[in-house]
């Protein structure tokens, strides 16, 4: 288990880009899974999923797990973190709808 | 960055704090942990304005994240929301009030092809009068006895 800044510094990090809060939203639901499965439900290339899976795996928010020709990719275990993953992508996706709501209604105004 | 650090203050608050609401848990997590994400805002409109936001598909879509194709706001009632690049979200409605409270069950943002659905989650929104406009509470949450299911491998 690493230490608490190290976790606090990688969500920090992880939360900071929208399809990276998709990777560990879809790494914590479906892993242990490939890249090319990923990329399915997400709306950019396997290669940029890869990329994502890569930098997060540096962070230590995720796992390569090589199976046979397959290499999968799964958050790392500590359950806390996955907590704090889940916490920091839904709340930074309503961070954003507020934002924007915030926008629309001051739009809205004459 | 600044509100990405008050962002993950908020998220920390919440993990080392436990709710009076009762919530689903994890039994192996070693520090209780609430599985819900709450914001609250004060919006500059009247509460009418901020409920016709919520519950206006036309209006919804400008600000939820996908077009809202669907929406019918009664209890048990579907909605459907298209994000840009095809993928879809089913809606749920739980509970309305208007313009106090709406609650209802979301899934995620699905591709055709996606392997299988994930779970669940629910949102529940709170309007209340404000000196300042209205102010709006939202709480995500994991629904009970499903949990954001972390799928690690045993």
């Amino acid at each position: 288990m690493s230490e608490p800044s190290d976790q606090v510094g990688a969500v920090f990090w992880a939360l900071a880009d929208p399809t990276r809060r998709e990777v560990v939203r879809l790494l914590s639901e479906r892993g242990p899974i490939t890249a090319t499965e990923l990329s399915v439900g997400l709306p950019v290339s396997r290669q940029a999923v890869a990329k994502h899976l890569g930098a997060l795996a540096d962070a230590g928010l995720a796992q390569a797990v090589r199976e046979g020709r397959e290499v999968r990719y799964r958050l790392t275990p500590p359950p806390m973190r996955a907590a704090m993953a889940w916490m920091a992508q839904v709340g930074g996706e309503w961070d954003e709808r507020l934002v924007s709501l915030r926008e629309h209604l001051r739009s809205g105004r004459r | 960055m600044y509100g990405a650090t008050v962002q993950l203050q908020s998220i920390l608050a919440q993990a080392q704090s436990s709710s009076n609401e009762p919530v689903a848990r994890r039994p192996d997590l070693p520090t209780p942990v609430d599985d819900a994400v709450t914001r609250a805002v004060v919006l500059d409109a009247s509460r009418s304005a901020v409920w016709a936001a919520l519950t206006v598909p036309e209006e919804l879509s400008e600000w939820l994240g996908g077009r809202v194709e669907e929406l019918d706001l009664r209890p048990e009632g579907r909605g459907v929301i298209r994000r840009d690049d095809g993928a879809t979200r089913r809606v749920r409605v739980v509970s309305v009030e208007p313009p106090v409270h709406l609650t209802f069950r979301w899934w995620p943002f699905e591709s055709a092809g996606t392997p299988r659905p994930g779970a669940a989650t629910r949102v529940e929104i709170r309007l209340a009068e404000h000196p300042d406009g209205t102010l709006l509470t939202v709480t995500e949450r994991a629904m009970p006895g499903s949990a954001f299911r972390l799928k690690e491998p045993s």
